[in-house]
């Protein structure tokens, strides 16, 4: 969630935040799945949001964009650092495919 | 021309969901969803359902409540049919408390975490209305799977057959009342914790 946060830059909303998890996932997932991940996200203090103007095709309901807050970055960096430990030092070899 | 709008009921219910601060954006995520990508792709019918199958996934706490009213009011019912008695004061005080006390909760709790009374008394209703259902199938498939005639005497001798049927719903607006009431609390203190210097 927090990687399609920064892929989206300053696009990041609801709707984009599903569909780039959708593609990413190849599998569906439901917005409120999402809606409430990112609640839990904003409520640690890893996501800040605010809201944009209203488009025709919504409404005129407002969307609300999401970016990394300081702890954020934090644990973004740590989770990709944890990966890469993991796959230190491993070779793939023919027939592991 | 219009443009294409999902059911006003489901976008109603959909909203009253919500936390407050979520209403307007969540809402408008969907229905931008619905309209650029859903509908035009779909039958009215086919993309409504959609639409009714997402809202339907935000209200999953309410689900996992319908189904505790759900166990509760089965449970009593399997007492009265497989354990009979003259006697039912005990059994209806407990299970009338332990609704009540269930009831309350759900009310309280949706207004704590969603900041809306209104929400309180939605999921409230939401959560019998779950549960009226789950009971009318399980009450079905009780009576069809153990059905003798020891059975259908214990049954007569509890209410009937249609009052297990018929009290899940008629339970629908007293009980949503009641959590209107945990609803309420929860507002009033809500409030006073926000008016705390």
């Amino acid at each position: 969630m927090l990687l399609a946060v920064v892929r989206l830059g300053g696009d990041a909303y609801g709707r984009a935040i599903l569909t780039e998890v959708q593609e990413r996932l190849q599998r569906d997932v439901s917005a409120g799945a999402i809606q409430a991940t990112l609640a839990r996200l904003e409520q640690k203090g890893l996501l800040a949001s605010k809201l944009g103007p209203g488009t025709e095709i919504r409404a005129g309901r407002p969307r609300r964009f999401y970016r990394l807050g300081p702890a954020g970055v934090r644990a973004l960096n740590d989770a990709h650092d944890e990966v890469s430990s993991l796959w230190r030092g491993f070779r793939p070899r023919k027939g592991y495919a | 021309m219009m443009a294409p709008a999902p059911p006003a009921w489901a976008d109603t219910w959909l909203r009253l969901l919500l936390p407050v601060r979520d209403r307007d954006t969540v809402s408008g995520d969907l229905m931008e969803e619905y309209r650029e990508n859903v509908r035009p792709g779909r039958s009215p019918m086919a993309a409504n359902t959609w639409y009714v199958g997402q809202v339907a996934r935000f209200a999953w706490r309410q689900g996992l409540w319908a189904l505790a009213l759900a166990a509760l009011f089965e449970a009593r019912t399997a007492f009265d049919w497989f354990v009979p008695t003259t006697n039912f004061a005990p059994r209806s005080e407990m299970t009338t408390l332990v609704t009540i006390a269930t009831l309350l909760v759900i009310g309280a709790s949706s207004t704590m975490r969603t900041r809306s009374f209104k929400a309180g008394v939605v999921s409230t209703a939401t959560a019998l209305i779950g549960s009226a259902l789950i009971c009318s199938i399980v009450t079905t498939f009780m009576y069809w799977y153990w059905r003798s005639p020891e059975l259908i005497a214990a049954i007569n001798g509890s209410g009937g057959l249609a009052e297990v049927f018929a009290l899940p719903v008629m339970l629908t607006v007293p009980g949503t009342a009641i959590g209107a009431v945990g609803a309420g609390v929860a507002s009033i203190r809500r409030r006073s914790y926000v008016e705390r210097p």
